[in-house]
């Protein structure tokens, strides 16, 4: 029959009697690892998580097709206080034209593009003069421009000194992939660079720099955060064992997890992308908590030994195999299953997410149960091991834990579990929260550009609606001139007029018939790239599109499609108009996403216990880990709630990832209680005896791996640090609640089941 | 009569003007050969009127053949529209265009002439659409330092005259 660990322990006994043999295969694997190291790839894409088959991301592929990919459009935000005088209009002008020139850049539109069609002719004349007389005529003309044409309002704001060039990039048109476009943007910010004058401040929002941004802030946080979490780590073990070889020791199995873990996404070819950046540094900590409490129970062991040999030392090692070893792997598997919970989702992104996780954790579990064994082989061998009395124990958290617990166990379980079912309540009013702009280092230039786009012009990302063209035929038909005004009618209701583009804005200045005919030949005769940026290839549908910030949550933007739709449909071809865009994918997808995600999460929770009581044999022990368990995550919650009742994807990622890590608390305390059990104590001492002696442990173990977390504050991507946060705010409340709710549950449950007999 | 040393003297002369004529005009055509990016005044195919451009060139010239090939892209706020040429050497003559004006269109004639350092070309248009020949005159000159500039000037039908269609100055980017 199998133990707390199902057995797992023995892998590293049996390492540990073939040193040779398995110091040669770490080596290799290190080697092998190592030598994949230089292919990891990163993607920074932020739709690479959504499920390519979903409904929403077929129409949005399907408008990137029929039309063309405005998603890779470059919004180029210049700032001077030149721009309200004739000069630094000239220089926009030129910038707008040096830009359009540039190699990989299919347009580049500015306030200067918008046409002053005559009303009677139709001919194509510009709004600006080819020189501006003074400052006081380039003023007088912005202000006429905006009146005129309130869209303009995104492109020029006079009292903000700031100026747009929407860019589009070749890629854009003919779907081309990132590397393609984010090559093409390099090109263009060195042109735009080169062509601005020094007094332009010039900044680059859209989804291109967002996605080069989160490459290269994944770039550098893997760097940072493998490095800072070794040193963290080993500061740690230096401290708590105050031994330098202790520390190196301890620092082997998170060494070989980051290596290993690094050389998976090598090998597998995998890239790392902005949730799965995390894997190695979260294995790491794993590694390092597993690793020091194996060690301190070997060095424990050390200490109060007798005889010193190296017989007897590594006699001690194989001890905390078997002591440690069971723990660590039923810990390590409850982890895993949490990784495994989000294999549930529909994104293929998120099934590969869990699947690493699983394997980062499987590999910390095996630095930790070969790796540190080996160490310390080699360390006797070299007669490198002290032996140096452990700190004192303080047992203050052990018998506070049973002081409460015992006094009062009916009361606390009861209480829990009413708490519980409030929290479980608030779970459900919790809406799903996503902001592109989340994804990104806040004083990364990208967050500063989307931050300027959105507040100085009211955005940047579009909600397209694919209006059909009526049967009569032309783009210019009367029928099809008034649809769009029917719709741009019907969406003035719900949005601002500086907000909606459309060919309507063309079409209501035209006053005659050959007027209308001629800028209908000039539009058809337009270049491809021109063209789909309001009819599709097949010229079947017509775009107009609102303008909304990149910024806005994913629930407003639910409730303004809701709107959009509702508006759409009092027109007769209204429910064959569709409504897609960026945005839209964004809402549409991330809420089921993150509505799955937190299923995966109960599944978690669910499967965690039950893992629990397959591995103590004891459905009773099941169902009282089952309330300390749920009652931290469902407190972070209600935090969360009360900042705003929003919860976003990386907040769901990190309570499961939380959970699978703060369970193991409880692993350890029913281990010890039934391990106390079976040396014939009763139960109440039993578990008295178990708090006492696993109060501290955790109370240690859980302080590592907060310090350990605290690695992630330095990460530049801002949803990282969240993570750590939250993991350790998680551990706090999941310390408390298996030291106190737990043994008050076992107490409780006691109490009822002889009532029962 | 002309004695026959007066014939071979002349015709000795025709051929060394013929030939000098060539050398220059391929040696003028070879000084353009590179990439250049230039600003100024035109007309561009989506357009009714001339206004601010800008282009990107780039110039190869073809020493074997004489030939100069123009490609490259220019915008104005108003869209962009790529651009294209050719003028070659051939006994004696320069022909084809520097930079073909007007879209659609196919070069029925052409004739250059190198004069004061500056190349003159002009050329004779067909609009494929209507039919309408279209004439254009195109002068490049290498006056300006590390680069050219070039005007253009197309044929007015009411006045009978050459007007002036716009002017760019190219600097030499590599």
């Amino acid at each position: 029959m199998w133990g707390l660990g199902f057995g797992l322990e023995r892998i590293g006994v049996a390492a540990l009697a073939r040193p040779v043999l398995s110091s040669i295969l770490i080596v290799i694997s290190l080697l092998i690892s190592m030598s994949f190291l230089g292919g990891i790839r990163f993607d920074g894409n932020v739709i690479s998580v959504l499920p390519k088959d979903s409904a929403a991301f077929q129409n949005y592929a399907n408008q990137k097709k029929n039309f063309r990919n405005f998603s890779r459009d470059i919004a180029v935000i210049v700032r001077s206080p030149r721009l309200n005088t004739a000069s630094g209009l000239e220089d926009l002008r030129f910038l707008q034209l040096e830009t359009a020139i540039t190699e990989g850049v299919s347009s580049a539109l500015s306030m200067f593009s918008i046409p002053n069609p005559d009303p009677e002719t139709g001919a194509l004349n510009q709004f600006f003069p080819d020189i501006f007389a003074d400052d006081a005529q380039a003023k007088a003309l912005v202000a006429r421009l905006i009146k005129d044409h309130p869209q303009a309002r995104s492109l020029i704001s006079p009292a903000d000194q700031a100026a747009i060039i929407f860019v589009t990039l070749d890629v854009g048109l003919q779907g081309g992939g990132d590397r393609e476009a984010y090559a093409a943007f390099k090109t263009l910010k060195d042109a735009v660079n080169h062509a601005a004058p020094e007094d332009f401040e010039v900044h680059y929002a859209g989804l291109t720099p967002i996605g080069l941004t989160i490459i290269d802030a994944l770039i550098s946080d893997q760097v940072r955060l493998t490095v800072i979490g070794l040193i963290l780590g080993a500061a740690i073990a230096l401290v708590v064992f105050r031994s330098v070889i202790a520390a190196v020791i301890c620092g082997i199995p998170p060494t070989l997890t980051a290596v290993w873990a690094l050389g998976v996404f090598g090998m597998a070819g995998i890239p790392v992308t902005y949730l799965t950046t995390v894997l190695p540094t979260l294995a790491l900590i794993l590694a390092y908590a597993d690793g020091i409490v194996l060690y301190y129970r070997w060095h424990r062991s050390n200490a109060e030994s007798e005889d010193r040999t190296p017989e007897v030392v590594r006699g001690n090692l194989i001890d905390a195999i078997w002591r440690v070893g069971p723990a660590s792997s039923l810990t390590s598997i409850t982890t895993a299953i949490a990784f495994f919970s989000f294999s549930i989702a529909s994104s293929d992104a998120l099934v590969e997410f869990a699947w690493l996780g699983v394997a980062a954790v499987g590999l910390a579990f095996l630095s930790v149960i070969v790796g540190l064994p080996i160490a310390g082989h080699w360390a006797i061998k070299s007669g490198l091991i002290k032996f140096r009395k452990p700190r004192r124990e303080h047992r203050t958290l052990g018998s506070w834990a049973t002081l409460i617990s015992s006094k009062f166990p009916v009361w606390i379980s009861l209480t829990a579990l009413v708490v519980i079912g409030g929290l479980i309540f608030v779970h459900f009013l919790i809406r799903p929260e996503y902001r592109v702009t989340d994804y990104l280092p806040i004083e990364s230039e990208s967050y500063q550009a989307e931050s300027v786009v959105n507040d100085v012009f009211g955005g940047r990302s579009f909600v397209f609606m694919s209006v059909p063209v009526a049967n009569s035929g032309r783009l210019s038909s009367l029928e099809n001139r008034e649809r769009l005004k029917d719709v741009e009618a019907v969406l003035s209701q719900g949005f601002a007029e500086s907000q909606i583009f459309s060919l309507h804005s063309i079409w209501k200045g035209l006053a005659s018939e050959a007027a209308i005919n001629k800028v209908a030949r000039e539009l058809e005769a337009a270049p491809p790239q021109t063209r789909r940026g309001y009819l599709s290839q097949d010229g079947s549908e017509m775009l107009v599109s609102v303008r909304i910030p990149s910024d806005q949550s994913i629930t407003e933007t639910l409730t303004e499609i809701k709107e959009i739709r509702a508006l759409l449909g009092v027109l007769e071809f209204g429910d064959d108009i569709k409504i897609t865009g960026f945005p839209v994918l964004m809402a549409e997808e991330f809420t089921k996403l993150i509505g799955q995600l937190r299923n995966s999460l109960m599944l978690a929770i669910a499967c965690g216990v039950l893992m629990i009581g397959i591995a103590t044999r004891s459905p009773l022990i099941a169902l009282a880990v089952l309330t300390p368990n749920l009652f931290p995550i469902l407190f972070i919650e209600f935090l969360l709630y009360l900042r705003g009742g929003l919860i976003n994807m990386s907040e769901v990622i990190a309570l499961t990832l939380a959970f699978g890590i703060a369970i193991d608390n409880a692993v350890h305390v029913v281990n010890v209680f039934q391990a106390e059990q079976r040396t014939g104590k009763d139960m109440p001492t039993a578990l008295r005896d178990a708090l006492y002696e696993v109060g501290p442990a955790l109370g240690a173990s859980t302080i590592i791996i907060c310090v350990s977390s605290m690695v992630t504050l330095t990460s530049a991507l801002p949803f990282i640090p969240v993570l750590g946060q939250l993991i350790i705010a998680i551990l706090i409340v999941a310390l408390f609640a298996n030291l106190i709710i737990l043994p008050a549950n076992l107490l409780t449950l006691r109490l009822w089941t002889r009532r029962q007999d | 009569m002309l004695p026959k040393t007066a014939i071979y003297a002349c015709a000795a002369l025709c051929f060394a003007t013929s030939t000098a004529f060539a050398d220059a005009a391929s040696e003028f055509l070879a000084s353009l050969d590179g990439k250049f990016r230039g600003r100024g005044m035109a007309t561009l195919e989506f357009s009714d009127e001339e206004q601010r451009v800008s282009c990107r060139i780039e110039n190869k010239f073809d020493q074997s053949s004489s030939e100069l090939k123009i490609s490259g892209e220019c915008a104005s706020t108003q869209g962009k529209t790529t651009v294209r040429g050719k003028l070659s050497v051939k006994d004696g003559e320069i022909t084809g265009s520097f930079i073909s004006p007007f879209p659609n269109s196919e070069l029925t004639t052409s004739n250059g002439v190198l004069k004061d350092g500056s190349l003159v070309v002009s050329a004779t248009f067909v609009d494929n659409d209507t039919g309408n020949l279209r004439r254009f005159r195109q002068i490049v000159s290498t006056e300006k330092e590390n680069g050219f500039s070039s005007s253009f000037q197309s044929y007015d039908n009411a006045s009978k005259l050459f007007k002036e269609a716009g002017s760019m100055e190219f600097s030499r980017t590599e």
